[in-house]
């Protein structure tokens, strides 16, 4: 596991806003097989779709060069659940490999752009969707884990 | 007063072909660059135990790496037609400050200008971008003056 630096505290909860969450969700909801479906902010209804963040932005590096330019390179680690009851065997093979095809399309693509000074760098599952918990109602979440990589940069 | 920071010290550059192009500051990916002085001193002993220095003064030189490419950077086309062209000579003729900011908040800073030469030394390099690498050549017409630095962060130049 890579070492972390520190955390950056400013991004999200900074007077409201979060520009890396609201930066991510859009993405996530331009997914094009979400089919109508809308994944929400910690959200945790049954038959949502909702996206978890697991920890504070993780600063993995930090570069300062002479001129007092700062480059960072950020982790914002999150999770997407997708919550049902009483899915038949195929559709949880259906949910398990919709997530995992999610993760396929978050790879893939160009980025759009974020705020000045940060640059997405990469979006990838940390690891394949499985069943996160199924409860006596027959209530079910589906989750897969995805890690976020972004640059930021600023002058010091 | 405490210690200066590194940022203390900017060095920008322009090429003579382009005196109305901005100043081109060195070392946004930088984390360490000197100027190397190039100092020739030779002490001596003598017989009777008396050491003495002699000189021939400094042959200074600043070597630039890594830069990558940007082509929004001022000093990008001159660099690569440098490298790519295989220029020398008049074409390589450019013009170095060297700023000295004690106070970021002073109206002035001390500062030298004077005329250089770049020599390109390698360009290519790893996975981090399109690096052209290069030293600056200190070439006379040292000037010892200020600096003011315009909303815009380009330095303007005062002799005394």
């Amino acid at each position: 596991m890579d070492k972390i630096v520190g955390f950056d505290l400013s991004t999200p909860n900074v007077d409201g806003t979060d520009n890396v969450t609201l930066y991510l969700l859009e993405l996530l909801n331009s997914y094009p097989l979400l089919d109508g479906e809308e994944i929400r902010f910690q959200s945790i209804k049954s038959g949502n779709m909702t996206m978890v963040p697991t920890s504070n932005v993780a600063i993995m590096s930090e570069r300062k060069s002479i001129t007092g330019h700062v480059v960072q390179k950020c982790q914002y680690a999150f999770q997407i659940y997708r919550t049902a009851k009483g899915l038949s065997e195929n559709n949880q093979i259906r949910y398990k490999e919709f997530l995992d095809n999610m993760g396929v399309w978050l790879q893939g693509l160009n980025y759009p752009a974020m705020a000045e000074g940060m640059k997405m760098d990469s979006i990838k599952p940390s690891n394949t969707s499985a069943l996160y918990m199924r409860e006596d109602n027959q209530s079910e979440a589906w989750m897969i884990p995805i890690t976020a990589t972004y640059i930021r940069e600023f002058d010091k | 007063m405490a210690k200066l920071k590194r940022e203390a010290l900017a060095h920008y550059i322009k090429p003579v072909a382009a005196l109305s192009a901005p100043w081109h500051l060195i070392g946004k990916d930088i984390e360490d660059m000197s100027v190397d002085m190039g100092g020739s001193f030779e002490s001596r002993k003598n017989i009777l135990g008396e050491t003495s220095v002699s000189d021939t003064g400094y042959t200074p030189s600043l070597a630039v790496s890594p830069y990558y490419s940007d082509p929004a950077d001022g000093i990008y086309d001159f660099l690569l037609d440098l490298a790519l062209g295989r220029k020398s000579g008049d074409d390589a003729k450019a013009t170095m400050l060297e700023v000295v900011i004690e106070d970021t908040s002073a109206e002035s800073h001390l500062a030298y200008q004077e005329d250089c030469v770049i020599e390109i030394t390698s360009y290519g390099g790893n996975t981090e971008g399109f690096g052209i690498e290069y030293t600056v050549h200190p070439n006379g017409n040292r000037k010892k003056g200020t600096v003011t630095i315009g909303e815009d962060k380009q330095p303007t130049f005062q002799a005394d």
